[in-house]
């Protein structure tokens, strides 16, 4: 890797401050925050990608020196907050913080020696790697038309609610799995099958939605619905099951909805 | 084919078979044979792979034997797998493994304290590469999750157990670089240098 024209990037403010003060060795006294402040925007100006946590952190860092800096130049006043850190302790501390990373700095370098010594040895894991199935893609097949059709028919379900201020926060309605359960299955009984979007639309909030789901996963559960989805983000179609009527007055299954209240 | 050949003859099959190095324990009791059998058996093994320009090589790694391809050939390897780019660590991976590897278990916060940045992402990565996995959650406020290095980790340094990493103190710098640290931290401090702040025109 040798020939390559490599520019120092830096992994963090630390890294940055470390190596500007490795490179004012010799001026004791020409260090002060100004250069360091020039240098990274040096620094800037050569990177052409910005990381902006990187570059706020070096700002926290730039601060910090210039309070210290600042208290240092003023004379203490009698009685100052004592809880705040003084010029000499926040300097220990930042000192201790920079020697810390330099430590694991190193240490890092020790492991990337040995990891590099490593390359080669290929286990089965290769072999696995290699077999291993391509990671799913959830959005495999979707195109901007169908996120747009899914826009568009939610700016309708927005548009067709009540502009009405909602009176929801003021006394919430508990909303119950057991009452939601017996409200799919009417539906179901009604037509025979139903759409997850159909069966949400009255709801008020969302825990509401979500209860309504957790109906559904209960009703899966039991083997009284069926639901289907025939692609990602798609329409759920639930449908009754035709020997449903019994598990509905196995009292297991009553009991056990009738703990799961939620408000 | 007698016993020693027989246990020879299976280990071979076991380490091909195996997606992570094997320790003598765990064969034992896979095979139902004396550990101290077991290594004679594979130390052969050892010497019959280690003869130069075959291309399996037997390894002590991780704590455990696997079977591992000469690293001579592992350009046509790499050709194989395409993984020369997923091999490469960043510098900031190759920080918090350093950072996991001496503390652990640490929680994220510690490792953003030491390096002075968020190192989210990376850890993440590290995860995903199966080179750090969680271990449990913390007793401390909020049950930060802890994080340790794994199996794939030694085997991917080479190292038998983390006792053989080389010590952190080995690393902290040597005094000429903290006094320097601390004289340039110091003098940008001091009183006796001018508060020079002035904006230069572009």
């Amino acid at each position: 890797m040798q020939y390559q024209v490599k520019l120092d990037v830096f992994q963090g403010p630390f890294d940055l401050l470390l190596s500007l003060i490795s490179k004012h060795r010799i001026d004791v006294y020409d260090i002060p925050i100004t250069s360091i402040i020039q240098d990274y925007l040096d620094f800037l100006n050569q990177a052409n990608q910005v990381d902006l946590s990187v570059t706020s952190e070096f700002l926290v860092i730039a601060a910090t020196l210039l309070k210290i800096k600042a208290k240092s130049l003023v004379l203490p006043e009698s009685g100052e907050e004592a809880e705040e850190l003084s010029t000499t302790e926040a300097r220990e501390l930042l000192i201790a913080r920079l020697l810390e990373y330099k430590k694991y700095k190193s240490a890092s370098d020790a492991l990337a020696k040995l990891y590099a010594a490593q390359y080669g040895f290929y286990g089965n894991g290769g072999a696995l790697e290699m077999a291993a199935p391509a990671r799913v893609d959830l959005l495999e097949g979707i195109t901007a038309e169908h996120l747009g059709s899914l826009l568009k028919s939610l700016l309708a379900k927005a548009d067709s609610e009540d502009v009405l201020v909602s009176t929801q926060h003021i006394l919430s309605s508990p909303v119950n799995l057991r009452g939601k359960i017996d409200f799919v299955l009417s539906r179901l009984k009604v037509k025979g099958h139903e759409t997850f979007r159909n069966l949400t639309k009255q709801c008020g909030t969302k825990i509401e939605v979500v209860v309504t789901f957790l109906a559904l996963l209960e009703l899966c559960r039991k083997r009284m619905v069926t639901l289907e989805q025939t692609q990602t983000f798609g329409e759920i179609t639930i449908k009754l099951k035709a020997q449903s009527k019994q598990d509905e007055h196995d009292p297991s299954f009553q009991n056990a909805l009738q703990e799961e209240n939620i408000r | 084919m007698d016993y020693r050949d027989s246990i020879k003859s299976i280990l071979e099959s076991l380490l091909l078979a195996a997606n992570e190095p094997l320790s003598l324990s765990r064969l034992g009791d896979i095979i139902g044979a004396d550990e101290s059998e077991l290594q004679i058996a594979i130390d052969e093994l050892e010497a019959k792979y280690g003869e130069a320009n075959k291309g399996i090589q037997i390894r002590k790694v991780a704590g455990g034997y696997g079977f591992y391809t000469n690293p001579e050939n592992r350009f046509y390897v790499d050709r194989l797998l395409q993984s020369t780019a997923s091999r490469r660590l960043t510098q900031a991976a190759l920080e918090v493994i350093a950072i996991v590897a001496y503390k652990q278990p640490v929680t994220r916060v510690e490792i953003n304290n030491i390096r002075g940045v968020n190192s989210e992402t990376v850890l993440n990565s590290l995860v995903e590469k199966g080179l750090i996995k969680e271990k449990g959650r913390d007793k401390t406020p909020g049950m930060p999750i802890l994080y340790e290095t794994t199996t794939a980790f030694l085997e991917a340094i080479g190292l038998n157990d983390l006792n053989e990493l080389p010590g952190l103190e080995e690393f902290a710098p040597d005094k000429n670089t903290s006094d320097q640290i601390r004289e340039q931290l110091t003098s940008s401090f001091s009183d006796d240098t001018q508060l020079n702040l002035e904006v230069k025109e572009p």
